[in-house]
């Protein structure tokens, strides 16, 4: 059983790492519950394993080492009832996912503006699924949509968003003045 | 690049957990059609754990900047004006996200294992003794631990058992508590008779108005058991509701369009034509007929009839060459109806087209209860034990006790298909009772009194139970 402080410590290195170890699992597992299921299994076996973890390091590696190791088992012994990318689909978006020019980390520090820039219903929308965690019926409901409605504005809310990142990455890279 | 719609709807349908095989597939081919494709699942798929991670704080609405003052114009002041309008309005929005969260919070954790985990827009909390919920928290325990919740509100209250994931949701609609795997229990306070609280699981929906309850969500079974109160029990998609009261149970399976009721009566049989004053010691269910044994008279002299189950009419009676303990249950296996001997040693086989013993299996026990309580489910034999909560599981092939199980209630008796093993108690409980461990999977209680009747399980999978001695059979609904 853990300290608080080492649950503390634990999570200082496990949080800044959750956003690259989700990216990783939803590479790999095509439904989101199971996705968030094994994200959850995976937390817990980070936090289980923590004392293992060579703090000279970089948490990261280590973590989504452990994170791929778990896929596999999970690819393994759920396919049954499990949606899991096949491998060579996997293996494609890994690929163009360490092709991208940008972190997860670099693109963070601009979802806020890029959010702000979204018409008000859709950051309403957004606050709804991503800040309340409602079901997509329930803000189908309160915005008086159908819930595939609701599916495709959060589609195109999600491609606004990328979009606007990698422009203000871009033109933060480029150290001139950014425009979306 | 300009994505077609319905992989548009698709992606939308990934990202809400709603997603098909046959979508999958679709996905998957389209995804290889070119890595352009690939770029822009990594882009919703970034977008998505970004505000995931984030839980979206920028669309949340911002204080409003304060109003331009005539200081600004003095340049002197200037910057002491900016310095005093960042505090206040740094102190505004700490107030306002505050506020903000404070009338999010529909709960405080009152208990806790260590280590218990929520999970929150995307980000892993740990539960300590106060730490407040809002709508949209995952708490996750694992083996052994277990966390207990009170809203804020009012005196309701939820303790979360091992291994469970309960997502909990309050808004206009009222409190809602999503059970994917594990077990509740909750105490609920009298909710407005409109908006009940809800509790959802894959298998089931179930409103509650204020009630003590408990719920089991598996990979495939939604059990509830109401303690006090009544639950209004359904399907997801409509069908079967039922009230489910107090001391009931209520299960749905994956796949049935039906909620079972163990326990539910379904009829009663009024057995016809037995001598006065017979008393009845055992049913036994072979295939569609029903067999009563009993025995009458001050010479307890024994009676084995077969009686259609469809109208109590004796249709076939059979003198036991010897007869069993006058005491004995019975059951039916391989053609045989088999009782206790009368010293306790052996169960014993009648062939019931002649009324012989035909075969003899000896019993690992010396002893067992006066009562003889027993069942069979294959090679393997149910019986009480001397002790009346102790129940044997034994190898009928080399008479070996395979294990002995303290149920803890007294046991007055058994009844075994291949699939399940029920216990019953004297009067109207009675348990399901796992044959692989010995675990009891739940205990419910009969919508009739049963006292300490045999029970045996018909062909349709329903329990048949006698009242006490009397001719009388109870029919129950099991899963």
């Amino acid at each position: 059983m853990m300290t608080d402080r080492a649950q503390g410590d634990f999570l200082a290195y496990f949080i800044p790492a959750q956003a690259a170890l989700r990216r990783f699992i939803l590479a790999h597992v095509a439904d989101l519950h199971h996705a968030e299921d094994l994200f959850q299994e995976v937390a817990r076996t980070l936090w289980g394993q923590f004392d293992r973890f060579d703090r000279t390091k970089a948490f990261e590696p280590w973590a989504v080492g452990v994170a791929r190791n778990m896929v596999l088992r999970y690819r393994r012994d759920r396919t049954g009832d499990v949606l899991v990318f096949s491998e060579h689909v996997s293996r494609a978006i890994c690929r163009r996912t360490d092709d991208q020019p940008s972190p997860l980390e670099r693109k963070r520090a601009f979802l806020r503006e890029c959010i702000q820039k979204l018409p008000p219903q859709s950051q309403s929308v957004v606050r709804m699924k991503y800040t309340e965690g409602r079901r997509i019926d329930d803000i189908a409901s309160s915005i008086g949509r159908s819930s595939n409605a609701v599916r495709l504005l959060l589609f195109r809310i999600r491609g606004a968003i990328a979009k606007c990142i990698s422009s203000t990455v871009a033109g933060a890279e480029r150290g001139g003045a950014v425009t979306v | 690049m300009t994505i077609r719609k319905d992989i548009q709807e698709i992606l939308g349908k990934r990202f809400d957990g709603v997603l098909s095989r046959e979508e999958l597939a679709c996905l998957e081919e389209w995804l290889m059609e070119d890595d352009a494709h690939v770029d822009a699942l990594i882009e919703q798929t970034d977008a998505h754990v970004l505000m995931m991670d984030r839980g979206a704080e920028g669309a949340e609405a911002r204080p409003v900047r304060p109003a331009q003052t005539p200081l600004m114009r003095f340049r002197i002041l200037a910057p002491l004006a900016a310095c005093l309008a960042i505090v206040v309005g740094g102190l505004a929005y700490n107030s306002y996200r505050a506020r903000q969260f404070a009338a999010r919070v529909v709960a405080h954790i009152e208990e806790t294992s260590s280590g218990v985990s929520i999970q929150r827009r995307g980000r892993l909390v740990i539960a300590m003794i106060g730490t407040p919920i809002i709508p949209g928290d995952r708490i996750e325990t694992t083996e052994e631990q277990s966390v207990s919740f009170t809203y804020a509100s009012e005196e309701s209250r939820v303790r979360i058992r091992e291994n469970t994931s309960l997502l909990l949701e309050e808004n206009g609609s009222g409190k809602r508590l999503f059970l994917r795997r594990g077990e509740i229990e909750a105490s609920v306070s009298p909710q407005p008779e409109r908006i009940p609280m809800a509790v959802l699981t894959p298998h089931a929906e179930m409103a509650v108005l204020g009630t003590v309850f408990s719920v089991t969500a598996s990979d495939d079974t939604t059990g509830l058991r109401v303690r006090e109160g009544t639950v209004r029990m359904g399907l997801p998609g409509g069908g079967r509701h039922e009230n489910v009261e107090e001391g009931r149970v209520a299960l749905a399976k994956r796949g049935s369009d039906q909620l079972v009721m163990p326990g539910k009566l379904v009829r009663t049989v009024r057995i016809q034509g037995l001598p006065p004053g017979t008393i009845v010691r055992g049913v036994a269910a072979a295939g569609e007929d029903m067999w009563i044994y009993g025995n009458h008279g001050n010479k307890r002299v024994p009676i084995l009839v077969c009686v259609d189950p469809a109208t109590g009419r004796i249709v076939r009676k059979v003198t036991p060459g010897k007869g069993f303990s006058p005491a004995s249950c019975i059951t039916w296996k391989e053609g045989l109806l088999w009782g206790f001997s009368r010293d306790g040693s052996a169960l014993e086989g009648i062939d019931v087209s002649t009324g012989v013993i035909a075969r003899t299996i000896p019993l690992p026990v010396t002893k067992t209860s006066s009562r003889r309580i027993f069942d069979i489910q294959g090679n393997v034999g149910w019986l009480r034990g001397t002790s009346r909560n102790e129940l044997i599981k034994i190898d009928l092939r080399d008479g070996k006790a395979l294990a002995r199980i303290t149920c803890p209630f007294l046991i007055d008796r058994i009844a075994a298909s291949k699939t399940s093993v029920y216990a019953g108690e004297r009067g109207w409980n009675a348990c399901r009772i796992d044959p692989e461990d010995g675990r009891i999977a739940y205990r419910f209680m009969c919508e009739a009194e049963s006292y300490t009747g045999d029970m045996a399980i018909g062909k349709d999978s329903r329990l048949w139970t006698l009242q006490g001695t009397e001719p009388i059979v109870h029919i129950f609904e099991t899963e």
